[in-house]
């Protein structure tokens, strides 16, 4: 242990003895925690009710009826995955299925409740602002609660040697729907039981049933079995296989998780790979978002426990693969996956060193396509892919002409590089100079013509970060962003169709975090740097100390907007929204500047969403919630411009669509409210403009 | 009228077993803490442990172990505090203004003179890297566990404690050099 680690010991433990903590719960505390149960149990009985529901009626709708859907054999290679701490082996052309989350989505209990309810309308409580929507109950008098009978339990996983339907399974579950076993058919199920199980009940659930077993969860509080299903014309091989597994479930303890996807997901491909177990789940990952299909990385940790990947959609919008990355657990490479569109034929992926490295591309499960509507089911024309590959590297498709005409960066480009120790090392020459970048992780270094010219470190500040140089002759873009960022380009205007300049990269030092841009801006000018996956950003290049009007003084964006604060011919800043997912951009009048007294707000009151900028003291702190509690996107901290009266003004920017009422409790860096002494205000987004709930200056 | 206190003054009841005000006893005074060391404020951490508090019993019919409550508590903590994504574009936001003047510093940490330096060094950590500290050397969490609390990988969780490091040598040099 070093003084470090031991002083960051002794500093927590020191200031958690400190926090006196009461042990009586708060009564608000308590009851909003009987309300989220009611809540809890109702919402999941409906939603379980209700995708279950909706994914039998559209295969209803489909095929005539509910067992009468073919599904193929699907055309996968032998996987071996680990599901649940369940390790299994799938043979090719199997159907291996992830069951585990129906857990999340089925409902265990059903719960009658019969309460009386009294309370207040919705709107600022007398005791200190807070609002209540809902009514006061007290439910747990008056509430009966019954297991449901499910005697073939919630499903974990299946392997079949036959196509099974996303929503169907051999046995009888609830709702979901019964797949006959075929004469040749062998499968193996299985499930868990929360409320215990009888092994008569379970092979009464599962016609076809021939041996099952049973284990257990890894603290002995949940029992799980296993039944197998064979065929009168089974192959001896195929029930061999089925045995196997069996047979190696017998004193099986699984982890006591969580499952960590949100649906159900075929497998399509599972390996363990320098030390990483990981498996690829097709399935409907965007519930409520489109056609939901999507594909999800789950990688099995120690002792089973699993992390999901944020799930890919079917292709980028532009047509491109989508691509994500995973290190390795031994460090000695990455898996690359993603998804493309049916006009992609192959990928390569191709290092900085010219290794090329052939993608492996399957075909979406076809028992998907009974859970999707025709107009979407060419979504599931294209591909899953994979690569393993031992440095990141540029992807390139092969495949139809309208493919390679769908829009790209100019020129993304891999740059050469050298390894020196931990950094990675480039040269070139841009803008009359001659350049070095150098990488170590998040410390970016350029030097020009021989002498060091800047950079940063993006130390304390996340995965990414972006910086800038200014030379004679231009300014040099210099970035650190993700690995999965394929390409990074400033354009003139905000659609992108007048490129200024396109990013070169090389990863982000040896072994590589992420990857390392640099831009090269000629002259002066205004723009928008983009990168995949995100919204244009404002940009203004050189660096002044003191804005000139046009200048762009700062930028960020949220998951709905981008914003900018850009320098004024009236020796003012404006906000303006420049890009808006609802379309509400625009500009604000003339912020206010820091008083030493009232923050004040301005901002682009839309019609659909109003993006708001609170201006105050340097450093302020907003802290944002909605009447559910939750937090929207805040950006808040630093200051509006170099100029004085600006230095010391902070800054908080969010939005808020039309009809929605936030409160916002603002304090300065020492914690201090800064708005009164109830220290807080509420704004309401109206069309056009804002409601304030307490006293603010608004411009 | 205010509200009844659950125990009134100068009256101790014990909270029936398996209550509801039990689990809060039993489990969120230690989840105030944690919260506290994440946020490095008092406020921010009462409402940030009720807030997973009143998620997790609103879930608790679903758990399979009871006592299981606490690391469910403990993950829903972290991923409260660290969920959003408004620290990352806060950062970029920062970055693009400050980025280029920033200096950068690879001196090594050579003395942790005032834990108070050291508590606002932690503050200015982004709050994964912070979540991973507190879990390994305040909860004294394994990596295994602590890369299942946080939902990302061991390498992951190894690279936001060095890097986490790192920043606290860095910030406390600066500092210093002031």
């Amino acid at each position: 242990m070093n003084d470090l680690d031991r002083d960051l010991r002794e500093l927590f433990h020191d200031k958690a003895g400190s926090i006196d903590a009461a042990p009586a719960a708060p009564t608000d505390v308590l009851r909003r925690g009987r309300r989220r149960q009611v809540r809890t149990v109702f919402a999941s009985s409906l939603a379980a009710v209700a995708a279950l529901a909706i994914a039998v009626a559209v295969a209803a709708r489909l095929s005539g009826g509910p067992n009468q859907i073919p599904v193929t054999n699907p055309p996968y290679g032998e996987r071996i995955a680990t599901i649940h701490g369940i390790t299994v082996t799938a043979p090719a052309g199997w159907t291996l299925i992830d069951d585990w989350p129906v857990a999340s989505l089925l409902p265990t209990t059903s719960q009658t409740c019969s309460f009386s309810a009294t309370g207040s309308p919705i709107g600022p409580s007398p005791a200190g602002g807070s609002t209540s929507s809902e009514p006061v109950v007290q439910p747990s008098s008056s509430c009966t609660s019954e297991p449901m009978p499910l005697p073939a339990g919630i499903p974990v996983l299946q392997l079949a040697n036959f196509g099974l339907p996303l929503d169907g399974t051999v046995c009888q579950v609830g709702d979901l729907r019964s797949v006959d076993l075929p004469a040749d058919g062998v499968a193996a199920y299985v499930a868990a039981f929360p409320q215990g199980m009888t092994t008569q009940d379970f092979l009464a659930a599962c016609p076809g049933g021939a041996t099952v077993t049973t284990f257990a969860d890894r603290g002995l509080t949940t029992s799980y079995a296993a039944v197998s299903l064979i065929g009168p014309d089974a192959s001896p091989g195929d029930v061999a296989a089925v045995e196997r597994f069996m047979n190696s479930l017998g004193g099986l303890r699984v982890p006591d998780d969580e499952p960590a996807t949100a649906s159900p997901g075929y497998v399509v491909a599972a390996r363990v790979d320098g030390g990483t177990t990981w498996r690829l789940e097709a399935g409907f990952p965007f519930r409520g978002s489109g056609s939901g299909i999507g594909v999800t990385l789950v990688v099995t940790g120690a002792e089973g426990h699993e992390t999901a990947s944020t799930p890919a959609p079917t292709a980028e919008p532009n047509g491109q693969p989508t691509e994500r990355t995973e290190r390795l657990a031994d460090g000695s490479g990455w898996l690359a996956w993603g998804t493309s569109s049916p006009l992609v034929s192959s990928i390569t992926s191709v290092a900085p060193d010219g290794t090329r490295t052939p993608a492996t591309l399957v075909p979406w499960p076809d028992g998907m396509r009974s859970l999707v509507g025709s107009d979407e089911a060419t979504q599931l024309d294209g591909s899953i892919w994979y690569a393993i590959v031992t440095q990141l590297g540029q992807l390139q498709v092969g495949g139809g002409s309208s493919l390679a005409a769908a829009p790209e960066p100019l020129a993304v480009t891999a740059l050469p590089y050298r390894v020196e120790g931990s950094a990675t090392v480039a040269n070139g020459s841009d803008l009359g100079h001659a350049w070095q970048l150098r990488a170590h992780g998040h410390t970016l270094d350029l030097r020009v013509d021989g002498s060091d010219a800047g950079g940063f470190t993006a130390a304390g500040s996340g995965r990414t970060a972006c910086g800038r140089v200014d030379v004679s002759g231009g300014t040099f873009l210099l970035c650190v962003e993700t690995a999965d960022v394929s390409y990074v380009r400033v354009t003139a205007d905000v659609s992108g169709e007048q490129p200024v300049a396109d990013g070169r990269w090389m990863p982000a030092g040896d072994p590589p975090d992420g990857r390392a841009w640099i831009v090269a801006l000629p002259g002066e000018g205004t723009g928008y740097q983009t990168e995949s996956g995100g919204h244009p950003l404002a940009i203004s290049w050189p660096s002044r100390a003191v804005p000139q009007p046009g200048d762009i003084t700062s930028a960020g964006m949220t998951g709905a907007i981008s914003w900018a604060i850009r320098w004024t011919d009236q020796a003012c800043p404006v906000m303006e929204v420049v890009f808006s997912q609802v379309g509400d951009t625009g500009a604000s009048s003339c912020l206010t500047p820091w008083n030493g007294s009232d923050p004040a707000v301005g901002g682009v009151y839309g019609q659909r969403e109003a993006s708001i900028i609170l201006t105050g003291p340097e450093a302020m702190s907003c802290d944002l919630r909605d009447p559910s509690g939750s937090v929207p996107g805040v950006i808040s901290g630093g200051t509006v411009a170099p100029v004085d009266g600006w230095t010391h003004t902070g800054q908080c920017v969010f939005t808020i669509p039309v009809g929605h009422t936030v409160t916002v409790r603002l304090t300065d860096q020492q914690g201090n409210p800064i708005l009164g002494r109830r220290g807080q205000v509420t704004i309401t987004a109206d069309r056009g403009s804002l409601t304030l709930g307490s006293p603010a200056t608004a411009p | 009228m205010g509200e009844r206190a659950v125990v009134e003054e100068g009256t101790r009841t014990e909270p029936e077993p398996g209550s509801m005000a039990e689990l809060y006893a039993r489990y969120v005074p230690g989840g105030i803490r944690l919260a506290f060391l994440l946020t490095g404020d008092r406020n921010r951490a009462d409402d940030l442990a009720h807030e997973a508090f009143v998620r997790c019993v609103g879930r608790f019919a679903h758990l399979r172990a009871h006592r299981a409550f606490e690391a469910y508590l403990r993950r829903a903590i972290v991923n409260l505090h660290t969920s959003g994504i408004r620290h990352r574009y806060a950062e970029r936001d920062w970055l693009r203004r400050e980025g280029p003047r920033l200096a950068r510093a690879t001196a090594s940490l050579p003395d942790v003179a005032g834990r108070e330096d050291l508590w606002r060094a932690l503050r200015t950590l982004p709050a994964r890297q912070r979540a991973a500290l507190v879990l390994r050397y305040y909860e004294d969490l394994s990596e295994n566990d602590t890369a299942g609390v946080l939902g990302c990988s061991v390498a992951a969780v190894k690279s936001l404690v060095a890097r986490g490091s790192e920043t606290l040598r860095t910030t406390i040099a600066q500092g210093e050099d002031r």
